[in-house]
């Protein structure tokens, strides 16, 4: 852009500064809070980008202006995010990226997207929750071998300890002091004691577990995809495999209140969301998205979406439903919006491969 | 419809002077003995471009790879992983398996990736090399979509006794040690060669993609590779020829990470060995030709998570003959066989695959300022045949003589490609696959100045190459993996290149330049793939350039090689790109003789301006560096 005249930009800034005066001299208290960031209020999108490209991004989505900035870690920070972002998390005003082939986490002010550091030593990180002060991020480890949960002081985003748990975690919750993992690739889930940060016991529900969510009566929800036994050509072998299920876990006592398998044993649910209310859940299931009240006895037969999402949550100020579209991870993905009761709403472009919202 | 009228245009320069010659068929049953074999293949390739890679220069870069000299005397764009890591080719804007590679007339791109990894092809392992610009599905086979690259052992056969030894030494680590010799008389012809190549490549690079862009030492860049040749002719008479051609290589190499990933301690193990046998028969009814080959390819890669090993023979024949029908007028007929045995562990099973092809080629050159080819291939594979690849082509010389020859060129041909092994073979694999096919139609000019001692070159192509039925791996509803036959691609663009050479005296000058725009793009997608339409495609830079300039004055000799790589995009929206970037090597060197024997020197200095570049994003490349060159020869 071409610099203003001198005499103009003089005049400008006169102007500016009288103006900036006239405001907070006039009415200093009425004035509205002065914003902590660009991004202060708006969802974000993590997109995975392709492995081995380097390419993931967040973007970020106004929701009154409708308006996208495809990168913003790459536009605030001028350095790639990483490669194949796996999960976000936000903790007291900041942000968590789990990179998962960069073996990273990257810690970023929520408001800003500015960098505040990189915690690596991680290995195949997955997912981030953290209480205490404390992070607890999953981690594969290895193919074949048991995964980890590494403890992070939040203030020297350093692993201060870690925590052996099953095969191939994967999402976690923290509730009542315990740190709720989903061992993708057995049929338990670890719990650990977020205060002494030793496992404290090992529930066994149902094959490959991959997500979970607590709902308002301060029980676990649990969405396990089943057992999958693959034909040499990648096909499902259905007579050795399990159907997946729904299952209901009481966090007072570790029992199993619901269990409720899905028809076929050939498809995996996945994605488990709960609305802001936090009554009623959402799942991909078969190609379609699906809606189930908490206070349901059985799973739904109807689909809410006839169609299939990478990534899926709902926006708990608005019950609008985002879906992310990763196409075929050669272009930019899209987000579609949903009112609440499935019917569409609009669409936006972000970037290669959306997996996940984070809303504030 | 423009196809056809093209061809129409073409059948017409054919039929016309065609039924002028009728009257001295006669000629024809006089059949006489012409060295037709020692042609070159290209001699059926009229009207389309065909360069040579200068052979001074071959000789000079010697312990380089192919990948390296085809970066810097070629329009092909080099994806490279790193240095001197897995580079492929991007040819008048196509995909790493839409370029052929031939090594004495055999494909050598492995059959489960489809593709030749240019920077395990090291240049002391051919002595020429042929680039065909352009589809050439009749005389090439399979690949040949973006263009061929044809690597073959010297046609000047050593007399006598030779021995040559040399080592190398460079920047980062890097070594090169090789042995040669060779023994020729009137009956027999030999030439072995043997080498190790070695590179620490522990370059310093500014890690940008880190906080602080921190300075850091590449890890898990080394390289490893050594290997041999072995040609062999024994002409029995002067109507019997054998040759034989040994080529073993093996390379063990680990895979630079980029800036970005975690280093997951990736390496890749390829084992190489081309065997083929050929023998060549003149007689009153023609030339024939026999040749057979082997191919054992082993590689292995493996990285903290993964282990994967695959296995391929590959057995195939090639028979053709060829007569003179008249005085200007040959014919080629030939057929070929393959029997690929692949044992991947991933398949599940082992896998095998017989294919086929007849082929015949004519090359008639009506009046001396006529030439014309038509070349025809129908490839013959189990379940899916290729379409029929015919192409036709001309030079026209619009002038002729000892100064100054202007050449109109024109060439329309087909191009196809086979699906690889992986691609159907894979547990996600496709059976359902057809075949990739290209029509590529260009034109161009070409003009040679012959005076006293000066050498002009020049050569001018416009292109236009339409890629159908285009393979790619996307992800089916349940997330896996599966090759699709998904695009229509549109490629046109110009080269332009000129060569000079001046000799005075004491001084030789050889100069040139290349000069290519590229202009690729996705028309069409036969699935609903969110990748934009009518968008250069990505890694396909629409501007690329070489120049180089060498100097030969006594016993020294001096060069420079500069390569420029315009910007590439990084997404398919068009919105992410690589900036360009230009590399210049420069070479100074002395000969010094005592009678027989002979000792070389040279000292190169690589990427001399310093320059900070990425071919592939974000994989670290390293910036000035230096390399020493002794060379003993004897005779």
């Amino acid at each position: 852009m071409k610099n203003p005249h001198p005499v103009k930009r003089f005049f400008l800034h006169v102007v500016l500064a009288s103006t900036a005066l006239f405001f907070t001299a006039c009415d200093p208290d009425s004035s509205p809070a002065a914003p902590k960031g660009a991004y202060e209020k708006g969802v974000f999108i993590l997109n995975e980008g392709n492995f081995q490209k380097g390419n993931s991004a967040v973007s970020f989505f106004d929701r009154d202006t409708k308006t996208v900035v495809p990168d913003i870690f790459k536009t605030v920070n001028n350095r790639p995010l990483g490669d194949v972002a796996q999960s976000m998390a936000a903790h007291n005003n900041r942000a968590y990226l789990i990179i998962n082939n960069s073996n990273k986490v990257e810690v970023v002010d929520i408001n800003t997207f500015g960098s505040l550091g990189t915690i690596s030593g991680l290995a195949m990180p997955r997912y981030f929750a953290a209480v205490n002060n404390k992070g607890y991020v999953t981690e594969w480890v290895n193919y074949g071998s048991k995964g980890r949960v590494s403890v992070i002081d939040l203030n020297t985003t350093t692993v201060t300890k870690t925590i052996e748990v099953g095969l191939m975690p994967e999402n976690l919750i923290i509730f009542n002091n315990k740190v709720y993992v989903v061992n993708g690739s057995e049929n338990t889930i670890s719990i650990i004691n977020a205060g002494t940060d030793a496992l404290e016991t090992t529930v066994t529900l149902a094959y490959s577990p991959n997500s979970l969510v607590l709902d308002r009566n301060n029980k676990i929800w649990v969405l396990a995809g089943g057992k999958k036994v693959y034909n040499p050509d990648f096909t499902v072998n259905e007579s050795q495999s399990t159907a997946g299920s729904l299952i209901r876990l009481n966090p007072v006592n570790n029992a199993i209140e619901l269990n409720l398998p899905f028809a076929s044993r050939k498809d995996s649910p996945g994605q488990l969301k709960i609305n802001g209310a936090k009554n009623i859940l959402y799942y991909r299931y078969a190609g379609k998205i699906y809606q189930f009240d908490i206070a349901a006895t059985a799973l739904p037969t109807n689909a809410l979406l006839n169609r299939n999402f990478y990534g899926l949550d709902v926006d708990p100020a608005t019950d609008l439903i985002y879906g992310a579209d990763a196409g075929f991870f050669t272009a930019n993905g899209k987000v579609v919006r949903f009112n609440p009761n499935g019917t569409p709403l609009d669409s936006f472009q972000v970037a290669i491969g959306p997996n996940s919202f984070l809303f504030r | 419809m423009a196809r056809w009228v093209y061809f129409s245009f073409l059948f017409y320069w054919l039929g016309l002077p065609g039924a002028q010659a009728q009257t001295d068929s006669l000629r024809g049953k006089d059949l006489r003995e012409v060295q037709v074999f020692g042609q070159p293949v290209t001699r059926y390739a009229a009207g389309s471009r065909v360069t040579t890679l200068d052979s001074a220069f071959l000789h000079l870069q010697n312990n380089s790879t192919l990948a390296e000299v085809l970066q810097f005397r070629t329009p092909i764009y080099l994806k490279t992983y790193g240095q001197g890591m897995l580079a492929t080719a991007a040819f008048r804007g196509t995909s790493a398996s839409q370029t052929a590679v031939l090594w004495h007339g055999f494909n050598i791109n492995t059959p489960t990736l489809g593709l030749t990894d240019f920077s395990i092809i090291p240049v002391n392992s051919f002595n020429q090399a042929t680039i065909q610009h352009g589809s050439a599905g009749a005389t090439y086979g399979t690949g040949a979509i973006g263009g061929a690259i044809l690597l073959t052992s010297s046609e000047d056969q050593p007399t006598g006794l030779q021995l040559q030894a040399q080592q190398d030494f460079g920047s980062f680590g890097y070594s090169y040690t090789s042995l040669g010799g060779g023994y020729g008389n009137a009956k027999l012809n030999l030439q072995t060669n043997i080498y190790q190549r070695q590179a620490q490549n522990n370059f310093k690079f500014r890690n940008i993609t880190k906080f602080g862009s921190p300075t850091e030492k590449q890890e898990n860049a080394s390289l490893t590779g050594r290997g041999f040749t072995q040609d062999a002719t024994f002409k029995l008479n002067s109507r019997n020829t054998f040759g034989f051609h040994g080529w073993y290589a093996f390379n063990d190499n680990e895979s630079q990470p980029n800036m970005v990933v975690a280093n997951t301690h990736a390496r890749l193990q390829n084992e190489n060995l081309r065997l083929m046998t050929s023998w060549q028969h003149q007689s009153a009814l023609g030339n024939t030709a026999v040749k057979a080959a082997f191919f054992n390819d082993f590689m292995h890669y493996q990285d903290d998570n993964n282990n994967s090993v695959t296995k391929v023979q590959t057995y195939q024949a090639q028979a053709e003959h060829a007569v003179l029908l008249k005085e200007k007028l040959s014919l080629k007929v030939g057929g070929e066989a393959q029997y690929f045995a692949a044992d991947v562990a991933s398949y599940g099973r082992e896998v095998s695959e017989k294919r086929a092809a007849i082929f015949t080629w004519l090359r008639y050159n009506i009046f001396p300022r006529l030439q014309l080819s038509a070349n025809l291939r129908q490839a013959i594979i189990s379940g899916f045949n290729p379409p029929l690849a015919p192409t036709v082509g001309f030079n026209y010389y619009l002038k002729n003589n000892p100064v100054n020859s202007l050449v109109l060129k024109g060439n329309i041909s087909r191009g196809y490609r086979v699906s690889t092994l992986n691609d159907r073979f894979w547990p996600t694999g496709n059976l359902n696959l057809i075949p990739e096919a290209s029509w590529s139609y260009e034109t161009g000019l070409k003009h040679q100045l012959k005076k006293e001692q000066l050498q002009i070159s020049t050569e001018a192509t416009l292109y236009h190459l339409a890629v159908d039925n285009w393979i790619q791996w996307i992800p089916n509803l349940i997330g896996q993996w599966q090759p699709q036959n998904l695009k229509k691609v549109l490629s046109r663009g110009v080269e332009l290149s000129t060569e000079v050479a001046y000799q005075m005296q004491t001084i030789k000058l050889t100069a040139g330049s290349n000069y290519a725009y590229t202009h690729t793009e996705q028309q069409k997608s036969y699935q609903a793939s969110g990748e934009p339409l009518n968008q250069q495609l990505i890694y396909v830079p629409k501007h690329t350039a070489t120049a180089f300039g060498n100097i030969y004055h006594k016993n020294w000799l001096g060069s420079a090689n500069l390569n420029f790589t315009g910007y590439r995009y990084t997404t398919a929206e068009n919105d992410r790109w690589l900036p360009s970037f230009a590399l210049l090597n420069l070479m100074v060197g002395k000969t010094f003789m005592f009678q027989r024997y002979q000792f070389q020197v040279i000292g190169k200095i690589n990427n001399a301006t310093n320059q900070v570049y990425q071919t592939m994003e974000y994989y670290a490349m390293p910036q000035r560096n230096y390399g020493l060159s002794l060379r003993f020869k004897f005779n």
